[in-house]
């Protein structure tokens, strides 16, 4: 397995050299960026995650606040569906502060070019998210699938040992999770707790 | 006489570069050496293959080992085994043939975390390490 903290571990630290500078709302630098993690309607505040370990916490990229609003704010007013997962990646961008790009809604059995190439993260990357599928509810066994979908499977798991960097992920249960490095390995953590039993 | 001789020389033009086209061939397998050593040259052709094969969530792979793999490669199946609705039912572990079309030197399959991918592909689950 190949992976690494240098990106985590150089987030971490900018971010909180940053922690107070950041700009609010949607930020227009062109390309395909948008989001801010500042602005969100969780702000910038730091997190306490009272559930974190105090070892856990001081470790450089756990349970950075920016990181997690940036995140929030992409994944929140995404719809779950069926047919595919949407995903997209954050950057730091200095004082703007973690930005989130656009997310790309990526179709099961797509055909064409996007079938190859699904998404490329760019190397600075600071994390990825994306949302699992979900059935509607009232679909004939909703229930068993959307409840499967409710954890990070081995592909979350990949992209976090390949990459380094977190995994922020958006569940059929309205839940966001994150997945982690941390000196024992992947580790997983609710950003935003699950709001359904789906 | 020339007319015949052009007529000629066309037809054998045509019949070697039938040979060396892009065509499926489910008979010849390679190894993953061979995968391993000549992938830029087999980005664009059709390849066979016995690995091992995994479909679960966010997965859809074919890797050279069970455990302890080097070189793992994305497939995009014809069938819906890899389908989400298809995996969380039986996520699928096993020795496999994937025959489909092989890309390489992009970055394929989720996040682009793949450096090979095999599309169209079938994929036979068989005890072919065998």
């Amino acid at each position: 397995m190949r992976g690494s903290f240098a990106n985590g571990a150089v987030t971490a630290a900018m971010s909180y050299a940053f922690a107070s500078m950041g700009s609010g709302g949607r930020s227009g630098t062109g390309d395909d960026v948008s989001v801010t993690g500042c602005g969100s309607r969780l702000g910038c505040a730091p997190d306490d995650s009272p559930w974190l370990p105090e070892y856990l916490k001081s470790y450089p990229g756990t349970s950075d606040p920016m990181l997690d609003a940036a995140a929030v704010a992409a994944l929140t007013p995404l719809r779950l569906r069926p047919d595919g997962e949407w995903v997209g990646y954050i950057q730091f961008r200095g004082p703007v502060g973690y930005v989130a790009s656009q997310p790309q809604f990526l179709a099961f059995q797509e055909q064409g070019n996007a079938l190859v190439v699904d998404l490329s993260v760019p190397q600075d990357a600071v994390a990825i998210y994306h949302t699992h599928p979900a059935m509607n509810r009232r679909a004939t066994g909703a229930r068993a699938f959307n409840s499967a979908q409710n954890s990070f499977g081995p592909g979350d798991h990949h992209v976090v040992y390949q990459r380094g960097i977190p995994n922020y992920l958006k569940m059929p249960n309205q839940g966001i999770s994150v997945l982690e490095m941390q000196p024992i390995g992947a580790i997983s953590r609710t950003v935003v707790p699950p709001r359904t039993r789906w | 006489m020339v007319k015949f001789a052009l007529t000629v020389s066309a037809l054998l033009l045509f019949l070697v570069s039938c040979s060396v086209s892009s065509e499926r061939q489910d008979d010849v397998v390679l190894s993953w050496s061979e995968i391993r050593e000549q992938s830029a040259a087999l980005d664009g052709q059709y390849v066979s293959l016995c690995g091992w094969f995994v479909a679960d969530r966010d997965v859809c792979t074919v890797y050279d080992s069970e455990e302890d793999y080097t070189l793992e490669i994305w497939v995009r199946p014809k069938s819906e085994i890899c389908l989400p609705v298809e995996v969380f039912r039986s996520p699928t572990r096993s020795w496999a043939k994937v025959t489909g079309l092989f890309h390489h030197g992009g970055s394929y399959g989720l996040f682009g975390l793949y450096e090979s991918a095999i599309t169209d592909a079938d994929v036979k689950l068989s005890d072919c390490k065998k």
